[in-house]
């Protein structure tokens, strides 16, 4: 009796402890108000928490084809540099409403999506990783001469600039992508694109439609980096546009995904947070300042040979160990 | 009829795997599949299911002609399968890889606690009940068979193909398998056995179907084709005919 009770606050604690960080984390700025520390750092600060949502909501999205769906997709980036310039483009060339500007962003990634995961997802493994690697180069070749000055927020947008409500907004995506993955694991879909996952013949003979939920998976994941790129564009006030569409945004998703734990709601999370603390840590050191990469390639290689499943994994085999602990000591 | 096949035929470039192989089968039968290793009995499921098109010929089921439709769309006219070698969602838990069927295949259930309640009743009636929330990949060989029997059952076929369900099993297991594939003919799914396991096949089926070299050699009563001079030569051997 005691047991199913631990199991199942074990099993539930996952959304209330979601909603209960999100809301902190809104109200996080302004509960910092007036502290000594406060307007000499809190802009630092800031910068940090939207890299580290930006970068937990790329792997979040990310986890939706590769994690869940088994597809590893080596052109993120694009959907994320989709989003940014769609945004940047619609809100300050166009004059639409930020707002409008934003959501056409993620619609202009997921559409991107929809019209190259048609062909692409009848390839297969390495073949699709590497077609989707491909796209993301041609694009940001592409982009880079449609686009080759820097952008930058006009004067009424610069003098209005401020950071809080640019926090807000990266962690409105990143709840938003976290709110999706939570639901669409416990979904019909979600378990569907688990088997296949697992092995895609024996999910088809019980009647999954392998292509048309790994194109779902492609899209929405795409949909999501859309909306970050377009909070990125909401964010800097001067980038050139090419930026958003670099390779480290996608190998950035899958490391810390890899790191935290693929597959799983809180891996993105946890490995994304590890990841943006300690690198903020080695840049703040001078003489460790470029070492993080060779750093985290290491953690990288520790982490899938010794711990397949992340450092996720990591406490899902001490939670089970302190499981059988309180049972034997209850029995 | 239940299932009709028609003069299927299957090559695989030069190797004709199946050539102009045609039997029907009737509802509520078990048909027992034999043949020697190669003779074409995994690809003549494969071709049913739809996991591979046929090369020619035509499998009509209920009537209506299935030649042509995908895998999924097979599962979800009411045909269910377990594969040669043992294919369970190894990273989810017992109970999600009996679930994940129980909301697709012909089943379809489209409430998740209906399915789970639904999967736990399968669970019960593979003895797996007591590990519905371990990882696949935590069971032993004989209880991912099992498993995935489940998941196969959890699709509510009208019609199972038992891919050598019961090879590697010892003479106690294969007997608790045996009986278990007349309760499902009790229960009204029509079964089609490939086996090795030649006093399994006789007791089991209502009728023997033979494959050797991707043709149909015989087809008739277990009695008969034992006994029957062109399945002994092909497969059986003269030492099974004397005892």
């Amino acid at each position: 009796m005691l047991s199913e009770l631990l199991r199942s606050l074990i099993q539930n604690w996952r959304l209330p402890v979601l909603v209960a960080l999100a809301y902190f984390l809104f109200e996080l700025p302004e509960l910092f108000t007036g502290w000594p520390w406060y307007y000499e750092e809190i802009n630092d600060k800031l910068t940090l928490a939207i890299t580290l949502f930006t970068i937990a909501t790329l792997a979040s999205s990310w986890n939706i084809l590769a994690g869940y769906a088994g597809q590893i997709n080596l052109g993120h980036a694009a959907f994320f540099g989709i989003g940014s310039v769609v945004t940047r483009e619609l809100w300050l060339t166009k004059d639409y409403p930020f707002n409008e500007a934003f959501f056409y962003g993620g619609g202009a990634a997921a559409l991107a999506a929809l019209i190259v995961g048609a062909p692409a997802l009848r390839l297969k493994g390495i073949y699709f990783a590497i077609g989707t690697l491909a796209l993301a180069e041609a694009l940001r070749l592409t982009i880079g001469s449609m686009y080759p000055g820097v952008s930058r927020l006009p004067g009424p947008e610069l003098r209005a600039y401020e950071l809080t409500s640019r926090y807000e907004l990266s962690l409105k995506v990143l709840v938003a992508t976290v709110f999706v993955s939570y639901f669409l694991s416990r979904s019909k879909l979600g378990l569907g694109m688990k088997a296949i996952r697992e092995d895609e013949a024996a999910a088809r003979s019980i009647g999954i439609n392998v292509f048309l939920h790994t194109l779902f998976a492609f899209v929405l994941s795409a949909f999501l980096a859309g909306l970050a790129g377009g909070a990125f564009a909401y964010y800097h006030y001067s980038y050139n546009q090419i930026y958003t569409f670099g390779p480290n945004w996608t190998f950035d998703a899958l490391l810390v995904t890899f790191i935290g734990g693929p597959g799983t709601l809180a891996g993105p999370l946890i490995g994304s947070t590890f990841f943006v603390l300690v690198r903020d840590y080695l840049a703040g050191t001078s003489e460790l300042v470029d070492t993080h990469l060779i750093l985290f390639g290491v953690i990288f290689i520790l982490v899938v040979l010794i711990l397949p499943g992340g450092l996720v994994d990591l406490s899902t085999r001490i939670s089970r160990w302190f499981l059988r602990r309180t049972r034997k000591v209850f029995r | 009829m239940l299932l009709e096949v028609e003069k299927v035929s299957k090559s695989f470039g030069g190797l004709q795997a199946l050539n102009n192989v045609s039997f029907t089968v009737e509802a509520g039968k078990t048909i027992g599949l034999i043949g020697p290793n190669g003779s074409g009995k995994s690809t003549l499921f494969n071709v049913i299911t739809g996991t591979i098109p046929t090369s020619s010929g035509t499998i009509r089921f209920e009537g209506k002609n299935i030649t042509k439709l995908s895998a999924p769309r097979v599962s979800r006219r009411g045909i269910g399968r377990t594969f040669q070698t043992v294919r369970p969602f190894m990273h989810m838990s017992v109970l999600d890889n009996v679930k994940v069927a129980c909301l697709y295949g012909h089943s379809s259930i489209q409430w998740q606690h209906i399915a789970e309640r639904r999967a736990r009743e399968i669970l019960e009636l593979v003895n797996l009940k007591d590990q519905a929330r371990i990882p696949a990949a935590d069971l032993n060989v004989m209880s991912r068979k099992w498993l995935e029997m489940a998941r196969a059952l959890a699709t509510e076929p009208k019609l199972l193909l038992l891919d050598e369900f019961m090879a590697g099993l010892n003479p106690a297991e294969v007997l608790e398998s045996v009986e278990f594939v007349k309760r499902l003919k009790d229960i009204g799914i029509t079964v089609i056995v490939v086996e090795h396991i030649m006093k399994a096949i006789m007791s089991c089926s209502d009728r023997v179907i033979v494959l050797n070299a991707g043709q149909k050699i015989a087809e008739g009563l277990p009695a008969d084709i034992v006994r029957d001079p062109v399945v002994i030569r092909a497969y059986l051997g003269p030492d099974y005919a004397e005892t």
